[in-house]
Formats: C-alpha cells, sequence, structure tokens
C-alpha cells in the first residue's frame, strides 16, 4: 500500500513536497481484577499519517500550505485519491510563510533495540504472572493491573529523500495498589512504560508503589507548613523538567511566549547549572525515535550547557522563520544531576513529595504545582507521612535556587534528577 | 438536512455479518463495533494557520466474544474474514488457555443480553460538513483574531480553534443492528497576554451537536478569553485557606466530573475503587444537589443513541436531593453486578477497551441568583473557568485547579484576582456545604476525560453557579 500511495502523491502536479509516516503495531493486552484474568485483547493495525505540503505565490510573497490525510489498512486505491485530493484542496488555503522540508546526508540511522514482548508474553507467562501478583510480603495488595505488550514497525519516507524504518517495542502496565489496613482505605495508581519485560525492573517497580501505598494508608491531613525545604521526586521530576524544553523550542521563542535567548543564561546566578542533552536514541525511553515526523533524521545535541541555551528544539518551518539548523523533534532527553548527592540534603528537616494527584507545570507561566497524595516528613529525625496539601509556585521565582539531587533515575522520556529540591516553600493543609 | 452516512461501514457491513455467522456457534455471545470517525479542525493563531484532521478520526473494528471462560476482543483495521475469524480463535481460546492454565479468572454469571433491536439514526444539520468552503472559515477566523489582537495591547498571541467532527458508527451482533452518524462541534478562543510579570493564558470553550456554524460563536469566545488573560496580568497568588466559594458553571462541571463523577462509575465499584459503593442511598450532597450523567440527558458532545457496546443511551438521576442514587456502568460491570446497562460503554478508538465512561454529566440548576449569591459572602472567592483536575475514587479526594479566583468582600466583587487557584479537601465535606444554586444550567463539550492517565475520549460537563466552602491553595 505505501508504493501505491507514493505513486498517488508523486503524480500529483499540485503536490511540492509530502512525508508518509507508516505505522504497524500488534499489542496483546490483559486486564486483571486482583489476580484473576477478566477479559484479554489483542490489536493489529496499519496506519499511514500523510503530510500534504503545497506551496503558493500571492503577490509574489511565496507560501507553503499543509494538510494532514490519515489512511487505515483497508482503504481502497479510490478513496486514498479522494482523501489526498481534499487535502491537496485544504493545504491550498494555509497560508504561512514559505519554508523548507529536511534533507539528510543519508537514512543511515543507529541501531535500534527491539524486543520480543508478544512471544515473551506468552512463553514466560507463569513467571512474569509471579511478579505481578505474588505477596511480597506488604499489607498493601494490587487491586489490579492492566498490561500491554506492544511490537512495532514505523517506517517515514519522503519526497525529500527520507526512507528510515525502525522497529519498537513496549511493555506498559498500569497498576492499582491498595491497603485497607489504615486509617481508611486508601489506593495508588500509576502508570508504567518500558520497552522490554524487565522482571527485575518491573518487581523493583511493584514493591515501591505497594510500600508507598502503605505509607499513604498511614498518612493524615497536614495543618499549614510554612518555610520548609520540599522535596519533589517521582514522576513530577520530569514533569518539572520539561519546562526548560518546552522554553528551548523554537515555536515558543518565534512566538515570544518563551524568556530563552539562544546563547544566553535562563538563569541568575542559579545555585545549580543546567545542563540538558536531547537524546533520540534514550534506549530506556519508549518515545525514542531516530527520525521525526518531518523525516529529519535525530542526532543527539546539548540544549542547555551550564545554563546557557546552546541549540533550540526545532521543527522545519519555524527553524527557518528564526534562521537557526533543523535538528529536528527530539522528545526524549538526559539532564545532567547536581553536584551533591540527595543524601546531604535529607540531613536537615525536610517534606518529601512522593505522589501528587496529578502534577501540573504550566509551559507557559511557569505556573506549578497541585494537589498530593503523598508525602513524607523527616522532623528532628522523625518520619511520618501527610496527604492531601498542596503547593503552588512560579518557577521564574524559585529557579535561582533549586537544587538537583547528585542521583539520576530513569523516567518515561528522560533521565533526570531523582529529585529536585526546593527551599522556603509553603505547602498547604487543612 | 440529513448527514451523509458512512459508505466504508455500510459497504463492510455484509463482512462482517458473515464473521458474526461463522463464529456465532463457537461463542456464546459475538458483535462487531465499527467505527468511521472524521472530521478537520481549523487554527489560526499569530504564528500561522492549520488545518489537521479531528482529534478522534478513527477507522476500524473491535470483535467481542464471550465463552464461558469470559471476554475477548480483537481490534483491527483490515477486513479479512478469514483472517478475522482465525485470530479471534487464537486470542479466545489459545492465548486464553495459556493465561487460565494456572490461574483464576473473572467469572461472567451470563452473557449479554444481546436483546432484538434495530436503529439507524442519522442526525439533521443546518449544513454538511463537506460543503462548507474553507477559505470563508479561515478569513473568518483571520478577521476575528486582527480585530481582538487590535483591541488589546497586551496580546502576545491569539488563538482560535473550530473543529467538526462527524461520529459515524455501527454495531452488529446476532440480534442487533445498530447504526448512527452524527456531528459535534468544538471552538476555543485562546489568547495570552505579557506584562514585566511573564505570561499569563486564558481560553473559552465552545461546543455543540452542530456543525461549521459554532463559527458564529467564536468572536465573543475569543473576545472574552482576551479580556480574561489581560485581567490575569494583575492576578497575585492566594493565601492557602478555608473559604466561602461560589464556582462558576465551568469550575462546576469540573467538580461533577472530577470530584464525583469518577467515583460514580461503577467498574471502580467491581474492583472496590470506589468509596461511592458504601454509599449508594445515603446522603453524599446537600438537599440541594442533584446530578446527572447520560447520553440521553443533556444534547451536548456526548449524546449518542448507543455506546460502543451496543446499548442505548440513558439518562441517569446520580444525585438525588443529595442522595447517591446510582451510578454508571459499562457492559461487563452490569454483567457482574447484576444491573441494567446505562450505556456509559466507550473506547477511546477501535483500538482501545471499553471501560465505564461518563457522557453529558451535570448538576442540575437551582433557584438562586449569582447576585445573592455574591452578596451573602463576607470573604470570599468567586472561581472562574477550569484548568485541570484528577480523580481519586477510592478516597474523595479533590484536585480541580481553576483559571483565578475573584475576591468577594462584604458581598462585593473587589476587583482583586487570584491565580491559580487549587481547590482541595474531601469531596462530600465541599458538596455537603453547597448553600445556594444558580438558575442557568450551561454544558461544555469542549473536554476529553481520561481513566487515570490515559483512555481519552469526549465528554462534556457543567452546572450552574454554586455556593460552597472549600479549600483553597
Amino acid at each position: 500500500m505505501l508504493l501505491e500511495i507514493k505513486k498517488l502523491l508523486e503524480n500529483n502536479t499540485k503536490i511540492s513536497a509530502w512525508v508518509i509516516n507508516e505505522n504497524i503495531s500488534s499489542s496483546s493486552e490483559l486486564f486483571f481484577i486482583k489476580d484473576k484474568l477478566d477479559m484479554n485483547r489483542a490489536c493489529d493495525t496499519k496506519e499511514y499519517h500523510i503530510s500534504i505540503y503545497v506551496d503558493f505565490k500571492e503577490n509574489d510573497i511565496l507560501y507553503k500550505g499543509d494538510s494532514i490525510v490519515v489512511v487505515s489498512a483497508s482503504d481502497s486505491i479510490e478513496e486514498i485519491q479522494t482523501k489526498i485530493n481534499d487535502a491537496v484542496f485544504y493545504a491550498e488555503f494555509v497560508k504561512n510563510k514559505w519554508y523548507d522540508l529536511p534533507t539528510n546526508e543519508s537514512n543511515v540511522i543507529k541501531g535500534i533495540n527491539s524486543f520480543k514482548n508478544l512471544s515473551i508474553l506468552k512463553k514466560d507467562y507463569e513467571t512474569i504472572f509471579n511478579v505481578f501478583f505474588k505477596d511480597y510480603g506488604y499489607e498493601s495488595k494490587v487491586n489490579s493491573c492492566e498490561i500491554f505488550a506492544i511490537e512495532g514497525l514505523k517506517r517515514v519516507i519522503s519526497s525529500k529523500g527520507t526512507d528510515v524504518s525502525f522497529p519498537y517495542s513496549r511493555f506498559i502496565f498500569e497498576l492499582v495498589t491498595d491497603c485497607e489496613t489504615g486509617f481508611e482505605p486508601v489506593e495508588i495508581f500509576n502508570g508504567y512504560y518500558l520497552t522490554e519485560i524487565d522482571l527485575e525492573l518491573i518487581e523493583v517497580l511493584i514493591k515501591k508503589q505497594l510500600s508507598e501505598t502503605y505509607e499513604r494508608s498511614k498518612a493524615i491531613r497536614n495543618e499549614k507548613l510554612e518555610n520548609k525545604r520540599v522535596i519533589i521526586s517521582g514522576n513530577a521530576v520530569e514533569e518539572f523538567l520539561k519546562f526548560y524544553i518546552d522554553q528551548a523550542t523554537d515555536s515558543s521563542i518565534y512566538q515570544k511566549i518563551s524568556k530563552a535567548k539562544l546563547n544566553e543564561n535562563f538563569f541568575n546566578n542559579s545555585k545549580e547549572k543546567l545542563n540538558i542533552v536531547m537524546n533520540p536514541y534514550l534506549s530506556s525511553s519508549i518515545n525514542s525515535m531516530p527520525v521525526d515526523a518531518q523525516g529529519k533524521i535525530l542526532k543527539p545535541y546539548v540544549l542547555y550547557e551550564d545554563g546557557v541555551l546552546k541549540n533550540l528544539k526545532t521543527s522545519a518551518r519555524f527553524s527557518h522563520y528564526l534562521n537557526v539548523d533543523n535538528l529536528g523533534n527530539v522528545n526524549t532527553f538526559e539532564v545532567k544531576g547536581g553536584e551533591v548527592s540527595l543524601n546531604e540534603y535529607i540531613k536537615d528537616d525536610y517534606i518529601e513529595i512522593m505522589e501528587f494527584s496529578s502534577f501540573i507545570m504550566d509551559t507557559n507561566t511557569g505556573d506549578f504545582g497541585g494537589e498530593f497524595r503523598l508525602a513524607k516528613v523527616v522532623e528532628n529525625g522523625k518520619e511520618s507521612f501527610i496527604t492531601g496539601g498542596a503547593i503552588s509556585e512560579n518557577i521564574f521565582d524559585i529557579q535561582n535556587e533549586m537544587l538537583f539531587s547528585k542521583e539520576t533515575l530513569v523516567y518515561k522520556s528522560s533521565i533526570c534528577p531523582k529529585a529536585i529540591i526546593l527551599d522556603n516553600i509553603t505547602v498547604s493543609g487543612k | 438536512m440529513k448527514l451523509n452516512t458512512s459508505k466504508y461501514l455500510l459497504d463492510k457491513k455484509d463482512d462482517l455479518k458473515k464473521i458474526i455467522n461463522i463464529l456465532k456457534d463457537e461463542f456464546e455471545y459475538v458483535s462487531i463495533l465499527g467505527i468511521d470517525n472524521s472530521g478537520k479542525t481549523f487554527r489560526v493563531s499569530t504564528s500561522g494557520t492549520s488545518i489537521t484532521p479531528s482529534n478522534e478520526e478513527d477507522r476500524g473494528f473491535v470483535l467481542r466474544v464471550f465463552q464461558d471462560i469470559g471476554f475477548s476482543e480483537y481490534s483491527f483495521n483490515e477486513v479479512d474474514i478469514d483472517l478475522i475469524c482465525n485470530r479471534i480463535r487464537e486470542i479466545a481460546k489459545k492465548d486464553r488457555e495459556i493465561y487460565l492454565k494456572n490461574n483464576d479468572y473473572i467469572e461472567y454469571k451470563k452473557s449479554p443480553k444481546d436483546e432484538k433491536e434495530e436503529i439507524f439514526y442519522v442526525a439533521d444539520v443546518k449544513s454538511l460538513p463537506t460543503d462548507i468552503n474553507p477559505m470563508d472559515i479561515i478569513n473568518k477566523l483571520t478577521d476575528i483574531h486582527d480585530k481582538t489582537m487590535k483591541k488589546y495591547s497586551e496580546l502576545l498571541q491569539v488563538i482560535l480553534v473550530l473543529g467538526v467532527t462527524q461520529i459515524n458508527k455501527i454495531f452488529l451482533s446476532n440480534n442487533r443492528d445498530l447504526y448512527q452518524s452524527y456531528i459535534y462541534a468544538n471552538a476555543y478562543g485562546i489568547a495570552m497576554a505579557q506584562n514585566e510579570n511573564g505570561v499569563k493564558v486564558e481560553f473559552m470553550p465552545g461546543s455543540g451537536l452542530m456543525g461549521y456554524e459554532l463559527i458564529d460563536e467564536i468572536e465573543e469566545l475569543v473576545d472574552i478569553a482576551a479580556y480574561k488573560a489581560v485581567e490575569l496580568l494583575k492576578a497575585t497568588k492566594i493565601e492557602p485557606g478555608v473559604y466561602d466559594i461560589i464556582c462558576d458553571p465551568d469550575f462546576t462541571g469540573l467538580i461533577a466530573h472530577e470530584a464525583f463523577g469518577h467515583g460514580a462509575e461503577m467498574d471502580m465499584f467491581v474492583k472496590n475503587r470506589a468509596k461511592g459503593k458504601e454509599y449508594m442511598n445515603k446522603e453524599v450532597a446537600s438537599s440541594l444537589v442533584n446530578m446527572r450523567d447520560g447520553a440521553k440527558s443533556y444534547q451536548e458532545a456526548s449524546s449518542y443513541i448507543f455506546d460502543d457496546e451496543g446499548n442505548l443511551g440513558t439518562d441517569t438521576l446520580i444525585i438525588d436531593k443529595g442522595i447517591l442514587n446510582s451510578g454508571m456502568n459499562d457492559e461487563l460491570t452490569s454483567l457482574l453486578l447484576d444491573i441494567e446497562p446505562t450505556g456509559n460503554g466507550k473506547r477511546e478508538s477501535h483500538k482501545r477497551k471499553a471501560y465505564t465512561r461518563m457522557t453529558n454529566t451535570f448538576f442540575e440548576e437551582g433557584n438562586d441568583s449569582l447576585e445573592d449569591m455574591i452578596k451573602s459572602i463576607e470573604y470570599g472567592y468567586l472561581l472562574e473557568g477550569f484548568v485541570s483536575g484528577m480523580e481519586d475514587p477510592k478516597n474523595w479526594g479533590i484536585q480541580c485547579v481553576a483559571s483565578k479566583g475573584r475576591e468577594i468582600v462584604n458581598g462585593k466583587l473587589s476587583g482583586k484576582i487570584v491565580s491559580p487557584v487549587y481547590l482541595t479537601g474531601y469531596v462530600p465535606e465541599l458538596l455537603k456545604n453547597v448553600s445556594m444554586v444558580s438558575k442557568g444550567l450551561k454544558l461544555s463539550g469542549t473536554g476529553y476525560c481520561g481513566k487515570g492517565w490515559k483512555e481519552w475520549v469526549k465528554t462534556s460537563t457543567g452546572g450552574s453557579y454554586i455556593k460552597t466552602r472549600g479549600q483553597l491553595n
């Protein structure tokens, strides 16, 4: 079908450029209530997302319009032809200043690891089941679980010469754990996004969540706490640091939403030096991609070096407008840890927010915060747990004072410090 | 006039029936859902224009079978009868045999009712989505954009979004032959204002079961968004505490949906994940509170004739004068709890499982006036707009974020604005404190709802102004 789509695009004289993103995917899915299997599912799909570009002139000014077509595996050639014609018609009304689409020196990419998650799920089912549902000795238990084993193949092909194929594999699970033994029944739920069925890692993640669920069952609603050292850990760390990625994005800079300026320090005498590398080959992330949707082959590059914005996160259009190199749309990144170990930062009193209900970071305004479901309070060496409090801050008010732990952790799309340390923070309570 | 039907789905109908006929002797129950959704989203902003496919663009099928050892499903988008029949045998028999060899499964005492039903529903519209001229839409959005940018000097960006999606679905089983085509429109006016203190963003949503005629509302939406974004530039941080609050209809809807609605999804009852289970027929709110959900409860973006499991949409009274009256459910949940289906089984796409999901969820209007509500508060806040929310059905914790709070002092708005505002606390406490409910029910269907962190589906939420007391941060 890909060749037929390509032929239809090449035969349309109004089209100036095109990019086809082919995605072939298969999954096996299991849904458990406690350790009992409820439904099992499988999904086999083949889809094509086709970007169509049309160049045109008005009053001697050159414009580029674009539109996207989604083609499903069982669409007929006549339907695809109609969809392409419609897309051309719509693209002619999208009047954006002209820009060029990416070309590459070659179509060579680094090898991508992929794993046979579908066959392993069946072959090693008893072992996998045991890791999820065995009794780890906690008072908290697995309430329910959803498991998704996925394998796929992506191919990006463009009129500018890109032709790259790569496999991908994912093992995703949503885990709900509960504990009935505390002040009242409590639960914690989380989604985990792995590339392979790494049983050792899965066991670590399950135990951590069971432990935190037990701790939540002991947690009490807190009073207002002022001028505290607050340590943010867990998934909120990545969400927090994505602020700096968004500020470094070409579209944000072009639209003047961002405060970042190329080759300038984003901070003003910050205690921590921010170092971020965009890494499309981050093997721990399900979002790693060697090529972006516009056909740009991706390579690792430095985004921030010691707080200075060295490059932008780019797209074809806005990089052209800003007259900077298009390095492509990389979605995976690494943030260097700080100079000091987390152990040093927890010698004095602190509050570690371990689970937010939903951490919110507004990357336009810098407002961040949220209600938390579990936080650890350490006061004079004594540990207790609180729940239901909240923080509400703006990153521009605190960023020069914030600190990163030396230790780093793997997150969904990144490797980032294990914790972010903020001082003089108010935690609201009942 | 009537919408065009999906030629794709209707052309495939005979093949889908053949699959059901082949499999009906091998399984107790067989059904197929077919989806062919399409649409366009126009976006005009200060930095450019785009026309993209609708968020709900989707084409494919879900085959469901039931046997004595439970339910299995196969999602596909390539129709090859033999291949599909062999694949579902592999999934439901061979794979399930591996999974159940040494382990237990959820037992269903009966299969879906599958009562005889034939429906062919095609909605009426003022104008067909295929008849629009893209140039007219883009020109109008561009004119409004330019006018708004000129009116407010503090604006950095104005974004206007108008999308229309046509939903086409077919559901077939041994006894059911259902088809529906309908459309909904979503619009947003988004404004970003900037001064020396930073950037502030506001948006105003609009929606309805209609086509591109929603464009007539955009100018007002974006003007309100722009005015409010400029207002936000002078916002300060709130002093955390417990206050008398009035929630506007958008924020009331967020509370109905996130704080309470998720806890009334009865698949959570089955998993013992919802506190609501133990509060059935008990007081959970003030007697002024009535709450509804259902595809038939209101005509908005989440209204449909049948859900993604072939059950007809209903109108469910969730809270009746403060008493928890009923939850909502999907097919499997209704079987496990032995109750009637409420038609709330929804899927993100043909690729995903169906879960119990909300549709049009709202608190019913009351008899008070906003003016009287403000007058009744000595010190508190009027909360406006929604940013986000997160459910906690097991513990009825609240996290709902409002765009802003307007300070009320001695029964009057003082002009002071705080932002952002996090409402936290305990759901029944918040709802039991509801002391006034205004006239004027309003729903918004621009949002998408997740189940936990995934499974995004179209929902609408709303209510009127409510007065209560809550913890603000």
